[in-house]
């Protein structure tokens, strides 16, 4: 893992940033094209925002201002294991997206591409045809079977270690808080201040105010405490290509372990294409999908949707296509790929 | 008949950044000094989030979350080699309004422990009333939310013990309201909210982009400006009598409202009324306006801005709210506000980084 990584850092270095347009060839982007694809994607999805970074690790072939893209605070309600395994009764009727019968293994479905891109209905952008989850899922699917046998024990065996480790921690956090069982007795003053605030609404206690809302004929509100992720996009030069990078907070706002982070991630790709590895503007550990892939799909997009027939991709629209492509990846992470989702 | 007003606490969110800059400015520039340094944090108007039904055909919801104080590495070690001006990415632009805490770095556990926490409320609530009185907090109203962040960085193991507290100076009585009620059934008509966003986000350019955290907002349907900003300190100008006879014309203190509640107003409201309660002792009734969202506000101006979807301007509340007046509180100077842990207690709480900031592994990947 160390060294595979060292190499790439140095390969990235060493390669040299691509001038000439090639998206539609090959599938990758220049940087050029990355900030035509970001301004596109902040202007189409406010909750996405560029980030400078940290100056020190600029990229100087992007933008000071525009280095990576950075979204924030994204729910994530469910585990992607409820997905897989139909947990969620609910989910198990989503069948239209393709989420439970791919992952049930029904790789032959053999239900009609335009079929499912007419069924998409949450894609109202007229100038953006998507091809749907299902049509993403079966065209990675297959990049991932194909390929898998390369790299799955270099991938697996860092993760492996990092899973273990993480097993140790969740056993020590318990007993460390337990460390300091006296804090509590020492507020007792403090807590007296805070029970006789009435105005302090009770964090998790949404019933408190029941009385008052239904007084008002208002239908009683209440917090939704969910997982919630950080999701950056930064620009890979090896790979040429977006790389997606996760950091995510437990209901609590704790960040998350690897193998907490592991449950949002569809089966299929948790422990194959993800690695934990230092984000290059934030200098903190984060959770990357593995970009070594990105370009060899989207190109399968790009050609499927000039093959139908349809309107063709234009290279601004790459971003908001590779989301809904990492929406087949992060199943249950509920981030902002087009503003109709969001309603 | 008037209920008591109740507010969203704050809920704190820290980006991992923060506490690799705090093991950092610990070692490198603090040391043994436990003396407070200065921290900054933001928040955003509330959003609330979209979740898609569970079956197909059921619409998506629109869900309160909880109201973040975020907490990023950003201008926090400005003293430091680390230190840098915007690599949280927080800035005006985005729609943060900036506010200052206090960490109090403790060097043992014995010391986090002891610490005395009412104390310590209380000495920054006392800074909050002394910043109201010498009209600081007017010009200033970011200063009526400092926040304070008490902590241990066991640096062996990556552990962070914290506590944060956001001190609001408390009412008995507390404040009541009358009514309350959604902006979209407030307004007369439905493009006026429009213009209220356009009208914020010229208002946040016209005081040099950076974002009022509190201000007052002047409603006259069908004026020629039907929404007027102006600043606190601007509160006669803003509450003289409207020209030209137009039949309403109201004006309300506003505030950014981090808060996605559809019936609780955010926690910086509390030391808002308090200001008010100082600084405008003869109001005892006043309508707020509890402004969400304003980062979608300050995007790029968009086509299709009337789309409830796309901007949670909607999700504003108004609320009249009847001001305990100062003579009548019955006791001065009470603080509260330590958040509760992840077991809903008065207690701190603990990061263990151990996996994200192992020096070893993070030289694995350096350049």
């Amino acid at each position: 893992m160390a060294i595979q990584s060292l190499l790439h850092k140095v390969a990235e270095h060493l390669n040299p940033v691509l001038k000439n347009s090639k998206f539609k060839e090959t599938g990758v982007l220049t940087p050029e094209e990355f900030v035509l694809a970001g301004d596109y994607l902040v202007f189409k999805c406010p909750t996405w925002s560029w980030a400078p970074g940290n100056p020190n690790k600029r990229r100087e072939y992007l933008p000071a201002d525009k280095q990576f893209l950075i979204t924030r605070n994204v729910p994530c309600l469910r585990r992607a294991e409820q997905m897989v395994f139909g947990l969620d009764d609910g989910l198990e009727q989503v069948g239209d997206d393709g989420w439970v019968s791919a992952y049930a293994g029904h790789k032959g479905v053999s239900a009609h591409d335009d079929d499912d891109i007419e069924e998409i209905g949450d894609i109202e952008d007229s100038d953006v045809q998507i091809p749907s989850a299902k049509e993403i899922e079966r065209l990675t699917k297959g990049v991932e079977e194909v390929e898998i046998s390369t790299n799955e024990k270099d991938l697996d065996t860092p993760l492996g270690q990092a899973t273990e480790e993480n097993e140790e921690e969740i056993e020590d956090i318990p007993s460390d808080i337990e460390d300091i069982p006296d804090i509590d007795d020492e507020l007792e003053g403090l807590d007296s201040v805070e029970d006789s605030d009435p105005a302090a609404a009770e964090a998790t206690n949404a019933s408190a105010s029941q009385p008052d809302a239904e007084a008002a004929g208002e239908v009683e509100d209440k917090i939704l405490r969910t997982r919630t992720y950080d999701i950056s996009i930064t620009y890979d030069k090896y790979y040429q290509t977006p790389r997606v990078w996760l950091f995510g907070y437990d209901e609590q706002g704790k960040p998350l372990t690897t193998r907490q982070i592991f449950e949002d991630i569809s089966e299929d790709h948790a422990k194959k294409t993800v690695t934990i590895e230092t984000h290059p503007h934030l200098g903190v550990q984060q959770a990357s999908i593995h970009p070594c892939k990105h370009a060899h799909v989207m190109k399968k997009i790009i050609e499927r949707a000039v093959d139908s027939g349809r309107r063709e991709i234009r290279v601004d629209q790459y971003l908001v296509i590779f989301l809904k492509f990492m929406s087949s990846v992060l199943p249950t992470i509920e981030y902002d790929y087009t503003m109709s989702t969001d309603i | 008949m008037s209920r008591i007003l109740q507010f969203e606490p704050f809920s704190s969110n820290v980006e991992p950044e923060f506490w690799a800059g705090l093991a950092h400015h610990k070692l490198h520039s603090a040391q043994l000094d436990t003396t407070r340094t200065s921290v900054q944090a933001g928040f955003v108007g509330g959003r609330r989030h979209a979740v898609r039904g569970s079956t197909a055909g059921e619409v998506a919801q629109r869900v309160a979350v909880p109201a973040r104080l975020r907490v990023s590495q950003s201008g926090a070690w400005g003293s430091s080699s680390n230190g840098n001006d915007d690599g949280g990415g927080l800035g005006a632009h985005s729609g943060v309004v900036a506010v200052s805490g206090y960490l109090y770095n403790t060097n043992t556990i014995e010391e986090f422990k002891k610490h005395d926490k009412g104390e310590l409320l209380r000495s920054v609530g006392g800074e909050i009333l002394q910043a109201i009185r010498d009209g600081r907090a007017t010009l200033e109203p970011e200063l009526l939310w400092p926040f304070v962040l008490l902590s241990f960085a066991d640096l062996k193991k990556y552990h962070f013990y914290h506590w944060f507290g956001f001190p609001a100076v408390t009412a008995d009585p507390p404040d009541t309201f009358e009514s309350m009620t959604g902006i979209t059934s407030y307004v007369e008509d439905a493009a006026d909210l429009d213009v209220l966003r356009a009208a914020y986000a010229g208002y946040a350019k016209a005081r040099g982009g950076a974002l009022d955290g509190a201000f007052l907002v002047r409603y006259q349907p069908g004026a020629e400006r039907v929404w007027q900003m102006y600043p606190l300190a601007e509160w006669d100008s803003a509450f003289e009598e409207g020209s030209g006879g137009q039949t309403r014309c109201e004006t309300m203190l506003a505030f950014v409202d981090p808060s996605s509640h559809a019936t609780r107003p955010g926690w910086p409201l509390r030391n808002l009324l308090t200001w008010m309660r100082n600084a405008h002792a003869g109001v005892s009734q006043i309508r707020v306006l509890c402004f969400r969202d304003a980062s979608i506000c300050l995007a790029k101006q968009r086509s299709s801005v009337s789309d409830p979807a796309l901007s949670a301007v909607f999700e504003s509340i108004v609320v009249n709210v009847n001001v305990t007046a100062a003579a009548d509180l019955k006791s001065a100077g009470q603080v509260s506000g330590w958040e509760r842990n992840e077991r809903d207690k008065l207690a701190p709480r603990m990061v263990n980084l151990s996996s994200t900031m192992d020096p070893v592994r993070l030289a694995e990947s350096a350049l």
